[in-house]
């Protein structure tokens, strides 16, 4: 048993409170705000839990390099058809795209 | 709509189409992040009549159209045989309704991309349907510019660009630049692009968010095509990209065509209504491409919100997006996607 609820804890009881309490006895525009407002609160739940692996993956993607510099390298054609920084970047692409959605719920 | 609004409308619009115009009521529509939208129902000579007004809304996006240019662009594909809305007045006089609006007339049915996919008692035969769509955006690219000079009635859309898909790529990187926003995923992708342009097709009027969300459809098929507040001169290959895309597929991957159909189907009926042929790479290089667009356009529309122009919890988690598509844009511009030299 933890000793107290963590920030990340309270999050999950706010999305819960939003989309299964309140949502179901509103309709219209008001139950779509609330349901959107609890989409948020996920993302933000799942940007706590991933924290550790995004910046790991932004540090991997960058190797030390200011992230800043990168769009600048790319676009001169530093990193064409590079595989392995293709990789990084994929990897780095995937955690960011995993804030957004679970991997398990998206559609396309 | 308050009550001196209503009633300088229908003094407006009575004025417009030289009759008695009686309005009964005016409600707001929801959706719409480019533009308001308003449902009038009014008696015209005695006759009911449903209207859609369209106004832009408090902070538009720079690429959009004005409702004046685009009121005169439906005119034109109209005029072409497609299926747009019917455009009744359009009012330049901002004290009416505070800004320029169109009167358009009402179209019945679903537009909402979730919905067209997944309701199956709508659009009748989807593949009919699809096939459909093909033939409609043949005959929105079967309107051309004149070949020394502006078209008179498409004078607002500039002079066609040589290469407009090296172009697109430039506005993009300019629009992150100014938005200071760091997106090497996005940036992997144009770069793939600008090494990947396929040879520039005929330049033809293109909608430019040609996808499911943005065509309705009823319980028989087709209705209306929307939203052309970004048609502009292009390649046409660009909307064929864009509708194909898998980021407009709404949960139907399988279906390549908008999530409703095949993508065979789609390009039957584009070639049968006289589209001309369209080479896989070149479909692929601008679906593609409609991926580093999309998440573009997501990105502002996110900075809507961020920049404090407008609270929009929407418009914020729009901007978030963008992260998906990046992720989809380098995983199809994987190192085997790119060509030798």
């Amino acid at each position: 048993m933890k000793p107290e609820t963590t920030g990340a804890d309270l999050l999950q009881a706010v999305d819960e409170t939003l989309s299964r309490e309140i949502a179901p006895q509103l309709s219209g525009e008001a139950r779509f705000k609330t349901l959107m407002a609890a989409s948020a609160v996920r993302m933000v739940i799942r940007e706590i839990a991933l924290a550790g692996e995004l910046r790991a993956s932004a540090e991997a993607l960058a190797r030390g390099a200011p992230l800043s510099d990168l769009p600048g390298l790319i676009r001169s054609g530093a990193f064409d058809a590079d595989a392995e920084f293709h990789a990084r970047l994929l990897e780095h692409a995937r955690i960011r795209s995993a804030l957004v959605r679970p991997p398990e719920a998206k559609g396309p | 709509m308050d009550a001196l609004a209503q009633s300088r409308l229908a003094h407006w619009l009575s004025g417009a189409l030289s009759q008695d115009v009686l309005i009964h009521q005016a409600r707001k529509l929801s959706g719409g992040a480019i533009q308001e939208n308003w449902l009038v129902e009014a008696t015209v000579g005695g006759r009911a009549r449903e209207w859609v007004i369209r106004k832009d809304a408090a902070a538009t996006l720079s690429v959009s159209h004005s409702r004046a240019d685009e009121f005169a662009l439906i005119a034109v594909v109209r005029e072409a045989g497609v299926m747009a809305p019917e455009p009744i007045a359009f009012c330049h006089d901002a004290s009416v309704l505070s800004g320029p609006f169109a009167v358009m007339a009402k179209v019945d049915g679903v537009a909402l991309g979730p919905k067209v996919v997944k309701d199956m008692s709508l659009g009748g035969d989807r593949e009919a349907l699809t096939e459909r769509l093909g033939r409609e955006l043949a005959l929105i690219h079967a309107v051309r510019p004149l070949p020394d000079a502006p078209r008179p009635d498409l004078a607002f859309l500039g002079t066609p660009s040589v290469n407009p898909a090296l172009d697109e790529i430039a506005q993009m990187r300019a629009t992150l630049d100014g938005m200071q926003a760091c997106r090497p995923a996005l940036e992997w992708a144009m770069r793939w692009a600008e090494r990947h342009i396929p040879p520039p097709r005929r330049i033809t009027l293109c909608h430019r968010d040609y996808r499911t969300g943005n065509y309705m459809i009823d319980a028989n098929g087709l209705t209306a095509i929307l939203d052309w507040e970004f048609a502009g001169w292009g390649d046409p290959a660009c909307d064929i990209g864009w509708f194909c895309a898998r980021c407009w597929r709404f949960g139907r991957a399988d279906l390549e065509a908008g999530g409703i159909g095949t993508r065979e189907a789609f390009l039957r009926g584009y070639a049968a209504q006289g589209g001309g042929p369209v080479s896989s790479e070149a479909m692929f290089f601008w679906e593609v491409m409609a991926h580093a667009r999309w998440a573009v356009i997501a990105l502002q529309q996110g900075l809507r919100h961020a920049s404090g122009r407008e609270f929009s919890l929407e418009h914020a988690l729009t901007g978030r997006i963008c992260a998906e598509l990046e992720h989809a844009a380098v995983a199809l511009t994987e190192p085997a996607a790119w060509r030798r030299g």
